[in-house]
């Protein structure tokens, strides 16, 4: 919407042949369409968010939501019988937060990676290309809970396929505990969501690339240049625009990470995410002063890895 | 109740369906030793075993219960050290319930 927006304003800008008086009723239809969506976003995004952060100021209990005192900033920091307390200063928090930061960095790292190499398989014309451009998204399209759960079975210790076919292989001995043994925790849920999300990525990239020019490999085709060099200077240049953009969705995606984790492994310490961290505040500690203050930082983190990203990656919004 | 509780039935239920016996003689019956071993072993656990404190915890029983399966999973799963854990256990469960006054 907000693109919509700046859009909108821009060409009013532009336009200087536009009478002032023209400009006033384009500026005042765009108000007016963008009117409903405004009203819907402050009932439905505002209004919550509004609403936690109130809390976070609160004692409030889950068991009782009418009865609460405000307490200043004490969930986040507060110095208490000689030694400071809150949520700044829980180590499981910030464990939390270290979970996420590392989940999203590895496997948004993955998912470009093998998301690109599928794109550029699906953009090349062969036979069957349609059938397996439906079936590289099925991933995507099965519900996260049925494939966590799905997964979670897979790599059961006791009766999971996946140690079965290993130990037919003869890769394995003895069967792994996939999703609690703690060294493999974090690798079992990373595996699942770059099996989820990869086609995602794909898909994205693959419009991307769908859109270049083709003059630019003509030529690169007459100077006989290296494919590999082609895809460096030529195809990656060109498609880093949309390419930043995927990253900036599945990060986002990511740093809020909660079905697949909590499906897979729980409230476990070894895999806890900033949004499990929250769950487990409100819901089973019904702490909801605490956890509101947990949910705001959550929000903050988040939109502070994007601003971040999108400060040192120079992505710009506008360019296209 | 008192048959289902009785000698008699508590041990043909071990017998035959495994069921753990709540008379302590039992766990040394050569009968029930002979058919599930394993239930010897679990004498010594039974008799040193405590309940959960839900009753003194009330509304933060699920954050102590927590905090105390995060410590024996550190200890166990991650190989940190029993007493320096128990310590950290100690000052967060102080935390919990304000000075073990559960207020």
């Amino acid at each position: 919407m907000a693109e919509l927006a700046l859009s909108e304003r821009m060409s009013t800008e532009t336009e200087t042949t536009a009478t002032p008086e023209l400009d006033r009723a384009r500026t005042r239809t765009a108000w007016l369409f963008l009117a409903p969506t405004i009203v819907v976003l402050l009932l439905i995004a505002v209004w919550p968010l509004a609403h936690t952060l109130l809390y976070s100021f609160t004692d409030a209990n889950l068991a009782d939501l009418s009865r609460y005192r405000f307490i200043g900033v004490e969930n986040y920091l507060a110095f208490e019988d000689g030694e400071w307390v809150g949520l700044l200063t829980d180590s499981g928090w910030w464990r939390a937060v270290r979970n996420t930061i590392v989940f999203t960095a590895v496997s948004v790292s993955i998912e470009t990676v093998i998301g690109m190499t599928i794109a550029l398989v699906l953009n090349r014309s062969f036979p069957g290309r349609g059938i397996v451009r439906a079936a590289v998204l099925v991933p995507w399209a099965v519900p996260t809970i049925v494939s966590a759960k799905m997964w979670s079975w897979m790599m059961n210790d006791q009766f999971g396929v996946i140690n079965h076919a290993l130990m037919a292989l003869g890769v394995l001995h003895e069967p792994l505990a996939w999703t609690s043994d703690p060294d493999l925790m974090m690798a079992s849920v990373l595996m699942v969501d770059v099996w989820k999300a990869s086609p995602f990525m794909a898909l994205l990239i693959l419009a991307a690339l769908q859109m270049l020019p083709t003059d630019c490999y003509e030529a690169a085709r007459v100077d006989g240049v290296h494919p590999v060099r082609v895809f460096f200077k030529v195809t990656l240049p060109l498609i880093r625009p949309a390419l930043m953009v995927a990253v900036i969705f599945r990060a986002m995606d990511a740093l809020r990470v909660f079905d697949v984790i909590y499906v897979l492994t729980s409230n476990n310490i070894k895999t806890m995410t900033m949004s499990i961290y929250v769950r487990q505040q409100l819901v089973d500690f019904q702490m909801m002063g605490y956890g509101s203050a947990a949910a705001t930082l959550l929000f903050m983190v988040i939109a502070a890895c994007i601003a971040m990203y999108i400060v040192v990656g120079r992505v710009r919004f506008d360019a296209e | 109740m008192l048959y289902l509780t009785g000698k008699e039935e508590q041990k043909r239920r071990a017998l035959i369906g495994s069921y753990n016996p709540t008379l302590r003689s039992l766990y040394k019956d050569p009968d029930i030793l002979a058919a599930n071993p394993f239930q010897g072993l679990l004498y010594d656990t039974f008799v040193n075993a405590t309940p959960r404190p839900s009753t003194v915890t009330r509304g933060r029983y699920n954050q102590v219960s927590s905090e105390f399966w995060n410590t024996v999973y550190t200890v166990i799963g991650e190989g940190e050290d029993p007493a320096a854990s128990l310590k950290s256990l100690d000052r967060k469960l102080r935390r919990i319930s304000a000075h073990g006054s559960w207020q």
